[in-house]
């Protein structure tokens, strides 16, 4: 509780500094606080965006309680300091009682094809890593491959550049970021989510070897944009810290508890008049689990592989007004023992195939309505459905 | 020098408040003016300001530019739309008649949705004149920068519009 009311003083004090310093130099009395802070002169900008479900799961043979959950509110801030040096924060309250600060970093730009940027960051995986908020997306829930192999929202801290070029339509990202908590004193990675337990998200995270991040995304053929997204690196363990260099038994202990991993995305999004279509695939390979899981007791499998594939059209199309309502359709792929190491079988209850049917009522840009089913399956059977009713606004 | 040349003439011949404001980057703009008369000396004659007229008081400063090699004139506007936290500036090219020559982004502020800076993208605004635009359809969209594309779609008519009713009225 004293951490929520600590971000609302924090956001308090934000908007008071703001208001003072454009009191001093605008008297409009006309404009109230909020629309100062808005205004387009105000280096201040306040933002955020929230995602609220209802979930009611059905198993064969057993009664489900449903779910009602402010799944996520992440307020933003950003302070421009000058034409080129500003700073972004995102502040997220999960399940309405915990606080994560989801991105916060300082950018500054040399040139549009060149911007230094660190702090605590997203890594640039996929689409949904980056692009979350729920308007952003067809389906209450973000897509199942963006959780269980790209961990969404995954974010660490690191420094690196990003930039876009003009002429050739491309941007890109390239950082050298911290890595997963992969063994603290305990294993944190597993067979059914990957690497979802060993995010560090930059609360006193630690760091035995950076890991590397980059994405390019091409966006010069109408209505398509193209991504291209790598992650290489070791995970993080604990015991490296204070290891003496010549114990030649404590170092290999240490490295029995790190994988290495290198995961690739390739993503499109596409639209064009009412039609809009969208999918990715995500290819991780992990090296040395049969070690890890042997030292840690844990299932990791050492090749994860997903996809979907999504396709919606707006009926509102071609009507003069900002609503959308979106039908669409989604065909996902994704499987967390695609290969196993050594003696570790493969569980089949990891191979799964979600198909979700559903629509968005978008009643402006930034506040939709959304209801979908989702049919789960697995390669040992039929795990059930699930409706998903929400409402998901940014601004 | 030639570019300062030209700017000491912005300052006399237009007797402006701040155009290095409505210049933001200088040599940028100055290069896609010289590009669209296709002559390396370029002189301003009259500035008028629209911004008044503006919807949201966006500012929107206008010139004509011309050259001794070239008949036609242009007019540049320099502008501004929303993105999704920051505004941007862009300069619009017209002939005399108040068609679009060319579109392009002088800054973009954001950390998202600079993908709208792309010339191709922009290029898509070429020879309009007047006219719904209707994002989506008419200009294609754009995954990432949709609220600036957005933005920029909507502002276009207006400024054309804007600018033909300045035009007639001189």
């Amino acid at each position: 509780m004293s951490r929520i009311t600590s971000t609302i003083l924090i956001a308090m004090l934000f908007i008071s500094l703001a208001t003072t310093a454009q009191n001093n130099t605008d008297n409009n009395s006309g404009i109230n606080a909020a629309e100062t802070l808005l205004s387009s002169g105000s280096k201040l900008s306040i933002g955020g965006y929230a995602q609220i479900d209802y979930n009611q799961p059905f198993v064969e043979g057993t009664q489900q309680n449903s779910t009602l959950d402010i799944h996520r509110l992440v307020l933003l801030f950003g302070y421009r300091f000058n034409e080129k040096t500003s700073f972004v924060s995102e502040i997220e309250l999960e399940h309405v009682e915990e606080v994560y600060v989801e991105q916060a970093f300082l950018n500054h730009e040399f040139l549009p094809w060149l911007n230094l940027r660190g702090g605590l960051m997203l890594v640039p995986m996929g689409i949904q890593n980056e692009y979350h908020e729920p308007p952003t997306f067809n389906g209450v829930e973000r897509t199942n491959l963006d959780s269980k192999i790209v961990p969404t929202t995954w974010r660490e801290i690191g420094l690196g550049f990003a930039g876009r070029f003009d002429a050739a339509a491309l941007k890109y990202q390239l950082y050298v970021m911290n890595g997963f908590n992969g063994y603290d004193g305990a294993g944190k990675f597993r067979g059914s989510d990957g690497f979802r337990r060993g995010r560090q998200k930059g609360a006193e995270s630690f760091m035995s070897s950076p890991t590397v991040a980059a994405r390019v995304d091409y966006y010069g053929i109408s209505g398509l944009k193209l991504g291209a997204s790598t992650y290489l690196g070791k995970s993080q363990s604990s015991l490296y810290d204070g290891l003496e260099k010549d114990n030649n038994a404590a170092l290999a202990q240490a490295d029995s508890s790190v994988i290495s991993i290198a995961m690739v995305g390739l993503d499109a999004r596409y639209r064009a008049g009412g039609f809009e279509a969208r999918g990715q695939f995500n290819l991780a390979s992990v090296s040395n689990t049969d070690e890890y899981n042997d030292f840690t007791g844990a299932d990791l499998g050492s090749q994860m592989l997903g996809w979907y594939l999504e396709a919606g059209y707006d009926v509102f199309h071609g009507l003069q007004n900002d609503q959308r309502l979106v039908p669409f359709v989604r065909y996902e792929r994704y499987n967390t023992h695609a290969k196993t190491a050594g003696s570790l079988a493969k569980n089949k209850a990891f191979d799964r195939t979600d198909v979700t049917v559903g629509a968005g009522w978008w009643l402006a840009s930034g506040a939709v309505l959304k209801a979908d089913y989702q049919f789960f399956d697995t390669a040992a059977g039929s795990a059930g459905g699930q409706l998903n009713l929400g409402i998901g606004i940014w601004f | 020098m030639l570019r300062f040349l030209i700017f000491v003439c912005l300052i006399t011949v237009a007797g402006v408040n701040d155009p290095a404001a409505d210049f933001y980057p200088q040599g940028k703009a100055i290069g896609y003016l010289q590009k669209n008369l296709k002559a390396k000396k370029v002189e301003v004659s009259n500035r008028f300001d629209l911004t008044d007229q503006v919807k949201d008081g966006r500012k929107t400063v206008v010139y004509r530019f011309s050259c001794d090699s070239n008949p036609d004139a242009v007019f540049a506007v320099f502008t501004e739309s929303k993105g999704r936290y920051d505004m941007f500036d862009y300069l619009v090219i017209t002939s005399e008649s108040g068609q679009i020559q060319s579109v392009h982004v002088l800054k973009y502020r954001s950390e998202h949705g600079g993908e709208i800076a792309s010339k191709k993208w922009l290029s898509q605004f070429e020879a309009y004149s007047g006219g719904k635009l209707i994002y989506g359809e008419d200009i294609s969209a754009i995954s990432g920068a949709t609220r600036s594309a957005m933005s920029i779609t909507r502002d276009i008519p207006e400024l054309i519009q804007l600018l033909q009713q300045a035009l007639v009225k001189k």
